[in-house]
């Protein structure tokens, strides 16, 4: 849990993103990551959408953890993401997604790097976690949460 | 003189913000953060069962009349099957005990649904009342045991199709002529679960009395599905036995998300649809434990293994 906090931070918390649905959350990160850490758009967007094609990330209850392997990491690394309003994301109940921890792992994902993916999991798997997260108003203010989720 | 109504292309402002004013702004707040879920639910057949004891009080089948006109005026396309059959139990074997409580319970049922047709046409969208016969839409068996619940023995939702194309809002009751032309009694939950699947919609909703809910809601996280066929089969004759039955036999069927909601509880058809969370419990055909077996599979040549209960094993290697 200390990881996904570790990897998460401030600068990699993005709210209110302008997208209006997956693809457009995935480009808006891409970017994202390219600027921040000079690593190419189009491969990241390639594999979160081939992770997709094998079913959807989104867990339900407006969350999601979209996820990849990406060659050329070195290290994994998370972005949470709110969209500006929840988007569509072939959620198994239904409902559009507001809150999402993408995560990219090296080509070569080890236990650590599951262990990331099954941490968010968890995580997203608490109400209480949710309910957190829905009503933090400012990036430092996830950071904080993800951060005192590992206490518990 | 502050004016209190804004024309929409009037630029006047209240000199004074008051709590009023906050409040309605929340609730502006709330009602367009609804947005994407209502885009969500656009032309989606929804099924509800509206049953329990809270389909006996007035009160609250009057909220819950507005909120089903909420959602169908919203783009949903609702079906709803309601309860409220007197609880009683015939005396087996006296033909004309069980006549007059055929009688009784095709009268309270019957008067509900036309309250509820009444009610939901008042709000804007049309409604149409159904009893199992209208169209040859039920079939019962005779029920094997005295005072129970008869099975269903046909369905066709040809006649539902056509209305949900024409726009109409179908309310049936749960009553349907067997074999020989008598009345039987049918569970509100076995129907909705089976017009669910019939009517291909993505979600269905049983609305139903708080005490079912408490009985399976310890089960959540990701295996809560697998969890309650393991509680079904260790409690088949449970309360909320039915209700789960129903509910795991539609997801078996095409019907992604099941909703199990207090019927009692004011407003809760809106929460559980319209909001992330909701108030009730959602059990989805696929389930968390789904979206860690695809990225097992994703991750299929790693050295590790993610398991449902989050934890992650290194594969054990065997070499000859």
């Amino acid at each position: 849990m200390n990881t996904l906090a570790r990897m998460c931070p401030v600068e990699d918390i993005l709210l209110d993103a302008k997208v209006q649905n997956r693809h457009q959350l995935f480009e808006y990160v891409a970017r994202h990551l390219q600027r921040r850490y000079g690593l190419a758009a189009e491969p990241i967007i390639g594999s979160l959408e081939a992770r997709e094609r094998m079913g959807s990330t989104a867990l339900g209850q407006g969350v999601a953890i979209p996820h990849a392997r990406l060659s050329g990491l070195s290290a994994p690394l998370a972005v949470f993401i709110r969209p500006e309003q929840p988007i569509a994301f072939d959620a198994p109940d239904g409902k559009p997604v507001g809150e999402l921890i993408l995560l990219l792992v090296p080509q070569h994902a080890s236990q650590d790097h599951l262990q990331i993916l099954a941490d968010a999991a968890r995580l997203f798997c608490e109400r209480s976690f949710r309910a957190l997260l829905r009503a933090a108003a400012t990036p430092f203010d996830v950071r904080r949460i993800l951060l005192e989720s590992q206490a518990s | 003189m502050t004016p209190n109504v804004r024309h929409f292309t009037g630029m006047a402002t209240p000199a004074k913000v008051n709590a009023q004013h906050c409040l309605q702004g929340l609730d502006a707040d709330l009602l367009a953060g609804s947005l994407p879920f209502v885009q969500a639910l656009q032309r989606q057949t929804v099924v509800v069962v509206f049953t329990g004891t809270a389909s006996y009080d007035p009160a609250i089948r009057h909220t819950f009349a507005q909120d089903i006109s909420l959602l169908a005026m919203m783009g949903a396309q609702a079906v709803l099957i309601h309860g409220g059959a007197p609880a009683f139990h015939a005396a087996g074997g006296a033909s004309l005990v069980e006549r007059v409580a055929t009688q009784v319970t095709r009268t309270a049922l019957a008067e509900i649904n036309l309250e509820l047709v009444r009610l939901i046409n008042q709000h804007g969208p049309r409604a149409i009342g159904l009893a199992g016969q209208d169209g040859q839409l039920l079939r019962a068996n005779p029920p094997t045991t005295a005072g129970r619940a008869a099975e269903v023995a046909a369905l066709d939702a040809s006649l539902l199709q056509t209305m949900q194309a024409n726009g109409l809002l179908p309310v049936i009751m749960p009553m349907a002529p067997d074999a020989d032309g008598n009345d039987q009694l049918l569970l509100p939950e076995t129907i909705g679960s089976l017009l669910a699947q019939r009517l291909k919609a993505n979600t269905l909703v049983l609305m139903v009395n708080g005490d079912v809910l408490h009985a399976v809601d310890s089960h959540d996280g990701l295996n809560s599905r697998a969890q309650l066929e393991v509680w079904l089969g260790e409690h088949s004759e449970a309360l909320g036995a039915t209700t789960v039955r129903a509910a795991l036999d539609a997801l078996d069927h095409g019907v992604s998300t099941v909703h199990l909601v207090e019927a009692g509880v004011p407003h809760a058809l809106l929460s559980q649809l319209l909001t992330e969370e909701g108030c009730g419990m959602a059990l989805c055909r696929r389930s968390g434990a789904s979206l860690l077996a695809d990225s097992s599979r994703y991750f299929h040549d790693c050295d590790s293994l993610l398991r449902p209960d989050f934890q992650v094993e290194r594969k054990r290697v065997v070499r000859f």
